[in-house]
């Protein structure tokens, strides 16, 4: 089950992670996970409450160490990087973004750069395009000069992404971006990062919640359990009730659009014991 | 409570507490007991007299005290669900004290009245401050804490100012700050039993509801609890509680916060249980270590008062209780939109030389206010100019110069910590320079040299900050950690310098006046010291003001982008490090100035962290000009210390501005999954 | 003319200082001798009030060591001498003899000064010969601090050695501070035996309900014998004048207690 599916577009491995572990105290959250994340390819990171999602990404955007196995960028080992080598080639947005005191849209996208200026040096012509084209790519020009903590979270949210594209990195990690989001734009942001990783041929790791998503908008899907890898292939052969109770842990109902032919799953209805629920004393008042 | 719950922990903890009273009740009692039993044929028997009216209730008060005090921790923590909420830190003692400080210079007939009332009106007070500016932020446990500190801190310095000025009347206040527990009758002994008695029942008809308020306001609310009004009656009940124990033994530190503590750590999980066990542990706590004092204490010709010792001890427990303090505040910072209505980015050009020409000018100005031997007001003209530049211009300069640096110390440390609420004065750092400037001047008498007096200051600071940053690096700088390793290490230096100034040595009239900053008789070129300071330490600070815009996202968002995060924070820290050693040697710990002239910047209009650290150091350049002005002036032929003058007049604004910020709260996170 | 101990000095010489440093309170733990009418208030001790201070044009500023380190800025308005009234390693009153020696020797009343210290030498003696008719008990001086806490002064204090000099015998034989006195909680005077206990007004509000309230110190010795009282204030950190006052406070109360 855990054999690796081919992908429409297979790119070279950008990051491998094999038998990664994670071990804080006792409690094991992450457990012999081993996978790879190609160029040009949108991958799901799926699996209930608890299950290790965010704490996987965060081993990948290198904010958590590994207990053991080993994690490498284009075959070098994520240890010997320094810090801005490794953001220039990798960005993250947490699961929840800092509050930015006082900062305009514009400002933060262009902290973005600073993995390629640092502390010191001039904000070159080069810094200049990159942002522009991010904010262009994300159509955040024209809220540009807002305060980011007053925008709507759609809005927000595409700013963050702006940002982390005009770091011009390689990989993207995503914990979560579209969780507080209304049904438009889940869709708006999802079929952003998937046209924008196609497009310039990043790889893109995004936690999710909704396997609908995942199936419709990701390439390639990675399920955890308990720590541990519970399945993994192509998005398209997500859609399979068995896989989905294996992973959920609860029975689901694959339907089919009629129309497009769009495969969506949904929970089987829970069934309770109608005894159980009735409250004795109101049984006693009907007697 | 069942068996299962109560398990074997606290079985074990309250055995080994019993055990070390016993054993020191045992050296301490067996030789006057033994004689009192054998009974004495003289008509006089010191020893038998001792232990009836003043060692029996001394053990007895002891035992009260540490319970009541305990009781007012744990209800406190209960109902604000905070726990480090107890009598210190919410401000409680420090209004007490603060209360009785005032009757005994102004109104002395008041304590003959009754001392109790007096300290619990000062502390009901103090508290209601501290309660009502955290409501508008649900109590959030971080809110309240720098709350309850910074008015303890103003009350203090309330308490300093009369202590200078009325320096004669009030070394009782030494001595009742660091709470002895010296007894010469039951009287004490059985008022404070009446009044406990009473509090304890109403506390046991309160228990159900209160367990409640653990659940959170809205599920105790859904309950049927009435939130508001059961914690305003638990509130009183805890002040009054730890009033009365305060009015009568002094400020006993931390027994309010360890008794619960320990009841928490063993186990007892249920708000009944952890009432019972804190009374307990509080009594036995308080009890061990006042006869451990006796003990050491014995015949020596220092005095010893118990609470300070406990205050002392106290403080570590505080550091080793904050990884408890989960889920509290990650608070947002000045510029965070709700505030100010100022969209636009305010540019210029002249950004730079603006600022410095106002800064100059607005100083220049204060340069000339004075008054007259026959205290008229008048401003300087030029025949009288000279001679009197020659005496404002060194302070004046001093002022500034510590103004600026901790202004900008004071915004930067707000960045780099994340935390609205940081700065040099509530970091500890700056109590650390005094601290090393306390223990050196009665470790070597002899030494008064300016120069001995700033190595000793900056030793201080370091160590103070290298503690803090030890801490914080444990905690992977968690801001609220930071933080409040700082008010940790503030209350240790005040409870060293309580003890050191109880034994009412006229050197700690020196400490005193040394704590409040003044800026008298500086020299010209220590003012150009700090101005030079102050300019290139800015211009230091200024070079990693990317740094700055992007640290105040937190860690995580900072590495993400290749910023080398702890690197920077480690080298902003130092930074501050440095200045608190230069500028609290001049304008001493308590001036608040740090803390507030970034809030006034942001209150100015929106600016980048390059702007906003150049205006905040000259607001606070101009600010503390004003306070030097003030001190100088105002109380005229009598000066005030400049710091405690800054102090005075910033401590309202900082409440206000505390209260206003709404923003301030627990979900500033944002919602998610 | 900043230290009360130096001015109280100079103010008994007939030298009246253009300054005193908080002034205001002078009445209240000073008393005797009174300080004049056109004597300016200076300030507190800590932030004395260089700029009122160089506007009176003094013609010589003294000051005591704790104020050493504002030499510096006192030099620019005036010549400033340091003198040391107390000194750990040093009689107190020898001390303060010669600190009225140097004074006068700074004011130009060397002979007022001679006459008056043996002026206040005649007074001391005299003061001792007529307490050494009386039957004589250790006398322990003593101030209140709080209705629990109380000073008792013994070594180089000068309530000490103003006893010493009235050939009394001082009662608090233990051990005491650096400045001769030592904090203690009231409990602690169980111990001593048949004594005199005098306390140094002012005192606190609320001791005598204290007081009255504990058995212990009803059942004192020197309480049930009624030999306990107070007396007027006197300048624990006075000069020879401090002493003087002390010593004539002493006298008469003693002689109307001891008969």
């Amino acid at each position: 089950m855990t054999d690796s599916i081919a992908i429409q577009t297979p790119g070279a491995a950008v990051i491998t992670l094999s038998a990664g572990t994670v071990r804080i105290g006792d409690a094991l959250l992450i457990d012999d996970v081993s996978f790879s994340l190609p160029a040009g390819v949108v991958t799901a990171v799926l699996g209930q409450n608890g299950s290790g999602k965010s704490t996987l990404v965060r081993v990948l955007a290198r904010q958590q160490k590994l207990s053991a196995g080993s994690l490498l960028l284009r075959g070098e080992s994520y240890a010997s990087l320094s810090t801005r080598d490794f953001s220039q080639q990798v960005a993250y947005l947490p699961q929840y973004t800092p509050p930015t005191p006082g900062l305009t849209v514009e400002e933060v996208v262009k902290l973005g750069r600073f993995p390629w200026h640092g502390a010191l040096g001039r904000f070159s012509q080069r810094d200049k395009a990159a942002v522009a084209r991010a904010m262009a790519v994300t159509d955040t020009e024209q809220f540009a000069s807002r305060l980011v903590d007053r925008l709507s979270g759609g809005e927000r949210q595409r700013s963050w992404i702006a940002m982390l594209l005009a770091q011009e990195a390689t990989v993207m990690l995503l914990d979560e971006p579209i969780s507080a989001l209304d049904a438009r734009f889940q869709a708006e942001i999802m079929a952003l990062v998937r046209a924008v990783a196609q497009a310039q041929r990043l790889s893109v790791a995004v936690v999710l919640h909704d396997v609908n998503l995942a199936s419709r908008y990701c390439h390639q899907v990675i399920a955890l359990k308990s720590g541990r890898l519970a399945w993994s292939g192509a998005a398209s052969q997500l859609m399979d009730g068995d896989i989905l109770e294996h992973i959920y842990d609860v029975p689901m109902n694959v339907i089919a659009d009629p129309g497009t032919g769009e495969t969506f799953a949904v929970a089987r209805q829970q069934q309770f014991d109608i005894a159980v629920l009735q409250q004795p004393s109101t049984a006693s008042r009907t007697v | 409570m069942t068996a299962s719950e109560a398990g074997k922990t606290p079985m074990l903890l309250l055995g080994a507490a019993l055990l070390a009273a016993a054993v020191l009740s045992a050296i301490y009692f067996a030789a006057p007991v033994g004689a009192a039993l054998a009974g004495s044929t003289a008509v006089y028997d010191a020893e038998r007299l001792l232990l009836v009216y003043s060692s029996l209730p001394r053990a007895t008060i002891a035992l009260l005290g540490g319970a009541g005090l305990a009781l007012s921790g744990a209800i406190l923590q209960q109902v604000l669900r905070n726990p480090i909420a107890s009598p210190e830190t919410v401000g409680i003692s420090a209004g007490a004290r603060l209360a009785l400080a005032i009757s005994s210079a102004f109104f002395p007939s008041l304590l003959g009245f009754g001392r109790d009332l007096v300290a619990f009106a000062g502390a009901a007070i103090s508290t209601g401050i501290v309660l009502l500016v955290s409501r508008r932020r649900q109590y959030s446990p971080l809110s309240l804490i720098i709350t309850g500190l910074l008015v303890s801190m103003y009350c203090g310095a309330l308490a300093t100012v009369l202590v200078l000025v009325k320096d004669r009347y009030l070394v009782s206040l030494f001595i009742w700050g660091s709470g002895s527990l010296s007894q010469l009758s039951w009287q004490p002994t059985l008022d404070l039993t009446l009044r406990l008695g009473v509090a304890s029942t109403v506390l046991a008809l309160l228990v159900r509801p209160l367990s409640l308020m653990e659940l959170g306001d809205d599920t105790a609310r859904g309950l049927g609890v009435p939130v508001e009004r059961m914690r305003v009656i638990a509130v009183a009940l805890a002040v009054i509680l730890a009033a009365s124990v305060t009015s009568a033994v002094g400020m006993i530190g931390f027994v309010g916060l360890a008794g619960p503590a320990i009841a928490r750590l063993s186990g007892a999980r249920r708000f009944s249980t952890r009432l019972l066990y804190s009374a307990v542990f509080g009594a036995l706590l308080l009890l061990i270590t006042d006869l451990a004092v006796l003990i050491v204490a014995a015949e020596s010709a220092a005095f010893l008062p118990t609470g300070a010792v406990t205050a002392i001890l106290g403080s570590p427990l505080l550091l080793l209780l904050l990884p408890r303090l989960r889920g509290v505040v990650s608070g947002r910072l000045p510029g965070d939109g709700t505030m100010s209505t100022l969209e636009q980015r305010r540019t210029s050009e002249r950004f730079l030389p603006c600022v410095v020409a106002t800064v100059m000018l607005l100083t220049g100005l204060l340069l000339l206010v004075g008054r007259l031997p026959d205290g008229a007001w008048s401003l300087a003209h030029w025949a009288s100019l000279e001679q009197v530049l020659s005496w404002r211009v060194p302070r004046l300069l001093c002022a500034a110069g510590a103004g600026g640096l901790l202004a900008m110390a004071g915004f930067v440390l707000q960045r780099v910590s994340a935390n609205p609420m940081a700065s040099p004065e509530v970091m500890g750092v700056s109590a650390g320079a005094i601290l090393g400037v306390a223990v050196t001047s009665f470790l070597f008498p002899a030494m008064t040299s300016p120069l001995g007096i700033y190595g000793a200051a900056a030793l201080g600071a370091l160590i103070a900050l290298l503690c803090v940053m030890a801490f914080a690096v444990r905690s992977s700088f968690t801001p609220e950690r930071l933080l409040l390793a700082g008010i940790a290490l503030t209350a240790l230096v005040d409870a060293v310098i309580g003890l050191l100034t109880a034994t009412g040595d006229p050197r700690a009239v020196m400490l005193l006046s040394w704590l409040s900053g003044s800026t008298n008789g500086a020299s010209l070129s220590l003012g150009l010291i700090a101005i030079i300071a102050m300019v290139a330490l800015s211009a230091l600070a200024l070079l990693g003001s990317r740094w700055l815009t992007i640290l105040p996202m937190g860690v995580v968002t900072a590495r993400s982008i290749g910023v080398p995060a702890v690197m920077a924070q480690s080298l902003y820290l130092l930074l501050v490090a440095l200045v608190a050693a230069i500028a609290t040697p001049i304008i001493g710990p308590l001036s608040f100035i740090g803390l507030v002239a970034p809030h006034f910047v942001h209150a100015l209009g929106n600016f980048t962290a390059q702007q906003g650290l150049l205006l905040s150091a000259g607001v606070g350049a101009v600010t503390m000009a004003v306070a030097d002005t003030l001190a100088r002036t105002i109380a005229f032929p009598l000066q005030l210390p400049t710091g405690l003058m800054s102090m005075l007049v910033l401590g309202p604004f900082l409440v206000y501005l505390m209260a206003r910020r709404v923003d301030y709260t627990d979900v500033g996170r944002g919602a998610g999954g | 003319m900043l230290d009360w101990a130096l001015a109280e000095t100079l103010v008994a010489l007939g030298h009246i200082p253009a300054g005193v440093v908080a002034a205001s309170d002078w009445s209240r733990f000073v008393v005797d001798p009174p300080l004049p009418e056109p004597v300016a208030d200076l300030g507190l001790q800590q932030e004395l009030n260089f700029e009122l201070i160089a506007s009176m044009r003094p013609d010589l500023i003294l000051i005591s060591p704790f104020l050493e380190r504002l030499e510096p800025q006192l030099k620019r308005i005036a010549p400033t001498r340091n003198l040391s009234v107390y000194d750990p390693g040093e009689a107190v009153l020898a001390r303060r003899i010669q600190i009225v020696k140097e004074l006068a020797a700074l004011v130009g009343a060397t002979a007022r000064a001679q006459t008056w210290l043996a002026q206040v030498e005649a007074e001391l003696q005299r003061g001792s010969e007529r307490l050494a008719r009386l039957q004589k008990r250790p006398v322990v001086m003593a101030s209140f601090v709080d209705n629990r806490h109380v000073r008792v002064y013994g070594g180089n204090s000068l309530y000490a050695e103003v006893l010493t000099r009235l050939g009394l015998r001082n009662g608090w034989t233990h051990e005491v501070g650096y400045f001769g006195f030592s904090t203690v909680g009231i409990e602690r005077l169980a111990r001593l035996g048949d004594i005199e206990f005098i306390a140094v007004e002012p005192v606190p509000v609320d001791i005598a309900r204290a007081l009255g309230q504990s058995p212990l110190w009803q059942q004192l010795p020197f309480v049930q014998r009624k030999q306990h009282g107070t007396i007027a204030p006197v300048f624990m950190y006075g000069g020879i004048p401090s002493a003087r006052r002390m010593a004539s406070l002493l006298t008469p109360y003693l002689e109307s207690r001891w008969t």
